[in-house]
């Protein structure tokens, strides 16, 4: 806890500058929620000045761990690994807001969150020959939240990159354990998912969330994977990548997912790609790359706050509708989901590849 | 416990808009005043409030004001918490009334040639820059609370911007404010006030930090996006020189937008500054990570300051032109004119940018020093070119003994100008922090009144300054006693604050 009493302790002095860049903030308006507010009560609490109270704690989960207020903070005080620390504590003493341990619950059945097996649905869409051998060194790995809302993407995903699928019967990363504050299931499952995953040499995603789970929070429990890990956008614009048809499309705006752009600084890669295929680069949001404004999808919030998550989304939507394009790309199945809740019609960025390079072969085969 | 008068706010305003939980009393109580940040270190008590209130509607604010009254309850109307004068903080606890769900932007309307936006009290200030931004437009507004203050607390507290040499203050942006009253009375756009009808409601409630009424929203002037900013940096041997340079400069009709005069301590950092441009750029990654050598430095503040003034008397001065690119390059122009008749040296655009792309920067030091064993505060007050020189002299004998002293002058104009005093000084001891605490402003607010001079430009009188207002306003502080008594006899609204006492 040291180094995050020394977080919460800079924060608590700080005049609130960063406040203007996090959404709960801007969603709730409220003091309590401010990075500084949730900080600050942290460090009450820890001086004894707070009680520990379902209440008190419940702040340290109004956060999407998008790291917006990292960003904006000149000393890059590390808000988001702080109050996760502190969700460890207030899980630990069943101090989690209300939905949170019945969360964890079903997601220890089936080791998702969608309360049903999931590599069943993968075996019934895809052939035994399209999922990963003894042999085989780099596999795509959908994740959880893809094969679960958005199969398709998989489907074309394979297609495009013919890649073999990860074969394992657990198919989620555990962030969603993480970000509850459950850290022992959520390392026991690290612990397990190391295994499998170190038997390839490359590990290929859609989900930047899984990607930095697999990557990062794996080792910071003690379980390092030692394959390499792709986002499929890196992949595409890597050498030896297939090769993608142009043609033009309609505007389409392309939205940063916080655990590809401000984790791991994928900026460029896949407006690179958007513009292969249209010819033309994205929209860009007002709010865009180290300043892009999260979903609303991060750090379990729809499932401890969901009223602030859903607020925090309609905010981004309100956004897409002001660039005035005709579709919302992004690069990660929880966007995706998020904007289609909300009636916007998003795609991932593969699905919005191979559909511009099918549409281009169709309109050739016609001529 | 909950207040008995609860109950009645949860039915005014729905359950879920008031709340009396610990965490949020604690997080309401206080502003960011460098007092209270060393009460806090010193574990002292704050004063709670009983309740915080978020209502988002005029008929809610009407609400929560018929509870306080039937009650004789305290309400402190509340922007974001970033005033530095104690001016929100409920010391007779009370309600907190949040105002930041009111953040609706209109449309910029245009009205004989000039453009104009209403802007609810709620918004913070960089979301109101960004949004009208995007639309082409400014309002010529940059606090260096921008990131973290609302527009309900510009008004409050008669906020000046960066650029106020061009753009005015707050006040001068303002073309009309909505306000509700202690009785619950709305004063709309261009209304009345019907027990003080001679006055304009702007000029009664602009400045009075929510003891007269609370704001819910406000008419600004904007302006369309510069088409050019041109920045220059210069070099005096002397303040005396520069400042005769910048009197000259405002006095003969010149506008520049920016105007700011370093003295020779802050001059040595700001020049140290944009030397390392290139790695400042760059986040310095270390978190709360101890800098050791702050508390040193400070430990014979007056040694430091005489080592470092020895080192070098340069002054550098920074000038900003905005507007038409051909405009800009004439007031430019005809500012180094002024400028080289005091032998300046031109130190080109780069100290200019620098600042620029820096110019919030200074307030992210404020944590730094504080969780590193110091403590830092600004002292800002203004008077007229002539007094100008005796009062930054008198200011700087009467705080070096005890902390370092920095000043820089900005927000100059034709009549006079701010001196804005920054002091950092090493803790020794919390309750032995709070006394020099006290001592350097009692000091400095008597040489500011001593000479005539404001003992606010902008960030307000709150409670730090509380004291000292009626010798500064003389023979108009009883008819600012009036005032507050013939809209708020109930003495509901933030009571306790600007010297209005009891």
């Amino acid at each position: 806890m040291k180094e995050h009493e020394q977080a919460t302790a800079l924060c608590s002095f700080c005049p609130k500058l960063c406040r203007y860049s996090c959404p709960v903030a801007d969603a709730d308006r409220n003091e309590a929620v401010t990075p500084w507010g949730k900080m600050t009560a942290m460090k009450r609490v820890e001086d004894k000045e707070l009680p520990m109270t379902p209440e008190t704690m419940g702040l340290a989960y109004k956060c999407l761990n998008c790291r917006a207020s990292e960003f904006a903070c000149e000393h890059a005080n590390p808000v988001s690994p702080a109050l996760d620390a502190y969700r460890v504590r207030a899980f630990k003493a069943d101090m989690a807001p209300a939905a949170v341990a019945p969360f964890c619950e079903k997601f220890r059945r089936h080791n998702n969150p969608y309360g049903r097996d999931l590599l069943p649905v993968l075996q019934r869409r895809f052939p035994p020959a399209q999922f990963a051998g003894a042999d085989a060194h780099t596999v795509y790995f959908p994740g959880c939240v893809e094969i679960a809302t958005d199969i398709a993407t998989t489907e074309k995903t394979l297609r495009l990159l013919d890649l073999p699928l990860y074969p394992e019967p657990i198919q989620c990363c555990g962030y969603p354990l993480f970000a509850a504050g459950d850290w022992q299931d959520f390392s026991e499952l690290a612990e397990v998912n190391r295994h499998a995953l170190n038997r390839y040499d490359r590990i290929v995603t859609g989900a930047p969330q899984c990607l930095y789970t697999m990557e990062t929070l794996y080792r910071s429990a003690g379980h390092r994977v030692r394959a390499r890990f792709q986002h499929v956008s890196e992949y595409l614009t890597s050498p030896g990548a297939p090769s993608l048809t142009r043609r033009g499309l309609g505007e389409v705006a392309y939205h940063d997912p916080c655990y590809l752009g401000r984790y791991r600084k994928t900026y460029e890669e896949p407006r690179r790609l958007i513009e292969r295929v249209s010819g033309k680069p994205p929209i860009e949001f007002l709010l865009n790359r180290e300043e892009g404004y999260c979903c609303g999808g991060g750090g379990l919030l729809p499932v401890s706050y969901p009223e602030t998550a859903d607020a925090i989304t309609k905010t981004r939507v309100a956004q897409f509708r002001e660039t005035g394009a005709e579709l919302l790309v992004t690069s990660c199945p929880t966007c995706v989901e998020r904007f289609r809740k909300f009636g916007v019609e998003a795609k991932s960025l593969v699905d919005y590849l191979v559909d511009a390079d099918e549409t281009k072969r169709k309109s050739l085969r016609r001529r | 416990m909950n207040p008995r008068w609860a109950k009645a706010l949860e039915s005014a305003l729905g359950k879920e808009r008031v709340a009396v939980d610990p965490a949020s009393r604690l997080l309401y109580a206080r502003d960011m005043m460098s007092g209270g940040l060393l009460e806090e270190k010193a574990r002292h008590e704050p004063h709670l409030p009983q309740a915080v209130c978020r209502p988002a509607s005029v008929s809610h604010i009407r609400g929560i004001l018929a509870v306080a009254r039937r009650h004789g309850v305290p309400v402190v109307p509340f922007g974001a918490g970033s005033g530095v004068s104690g001016g929100t903080n409920p010391v007779r606890g009370g309600i907190m009334l949040d105002l930041k769900s009111f953040t609706r932007l209109g449309p910029i309307e245009e009205r004989g040639g000039r453009f104009y936006v209403t802007a609810e009290s709620g918004i913070l200030g960089q979301h109101l820059e960004r949004d009208l931004n995007a639309r082409g437009f400014t309002l010529g507004h940059f606090p260096s609370s921008i990131l973290c203050a609302t527009v309900g607390g510009y008004l409050a507290c008669r906020s000046a911007g960066q650029l106020s040499s061009k753009y005015g203050k707050i006040e001068d942006m303002t073309d009309a404010v909505e306000v509700v009253l202690a009785s619950g009375e709305v004063v709309p756009f261009g209304g009345r006030l019907k027990k003080f009808p001679g006055l304009r409601p702007e000029d009664v409630f602009i400045g009075s930090e929510g003891c007269l009424g609370v704001f819910t929203r406000a008419r600004f002037r904007v302006f369309p996006l510069p088409p050019a900013t041109l920045y220059r940096g210069l070099s005096f041997r002397r303040v005396e020189d520069a400042l005769t340079a910048v009197r000259q400069i405002m006095q003969s009709g010149l506008r520049p937008a920016v105007v700011r005069l370093y003295d020779p301590v802050d001059s040595l950092l700001l020049k140290h500054g944009y030397k390392k441009k290139n790695r400042s750029r760059s986040r310095s990654k270390t978190g709360g990570r101890a800098d050791w050598h702050y508390p040193l430095l400070l430990s014979r503040p007056s040694l430091v300051q005489k080592l470092v003034e020895r080192a070098s008397s340069e002054a550098l001065l920074i000038l900003g032109f905005e507007g038409d690119a051909e405009l800009a390059r004439e007031m430019e122009r005809q500012a180094l004119r002024h400028a080289a008749t005091l032998r300046a040296k031109d130190l080109g655009p780069e100290p200019g940018q620098h600042w620029h792309d820096h110019r919030y920067s200074v307030s992210f030091k404020m944590p730094r020093l504080f969780a590193n064993g110091c403590y830092v505060d600004t002292i800002e007050t203004a008077t007229t070119w002539d007094n100008l020189q005796a009062l930054y002299d008198g200011m700087r004998e009467a705080l070096m003994r005890r902390v370092l002293v920095l000043a820089h002058f900005s927000h100059a104009y034709p009549e006079g100008c701010s001196i804005y005093f920054t002091v950092v000084g090493k803790c020794r001891g919390p309750e032995e922090d709070l006394k020099t605490y006290g001592e350097i402003w009692h000091d400095a607010m008597e040489v500011c009144l001593g000479l005539g001079a404001t003992i606010s430009h902008h960030h307000g009188i709150g409670l730090l300054k509380a004291k000292f207002l009626p010798r500064e306003l003389g023979g108009a502080m009883p008819l600012f006693r009036d005032i507050k008594k013939g809209l708020d006899p109930w003495n509901i609204l933030n009571p306790g604050k600007m010297g209005l006492g009891s």
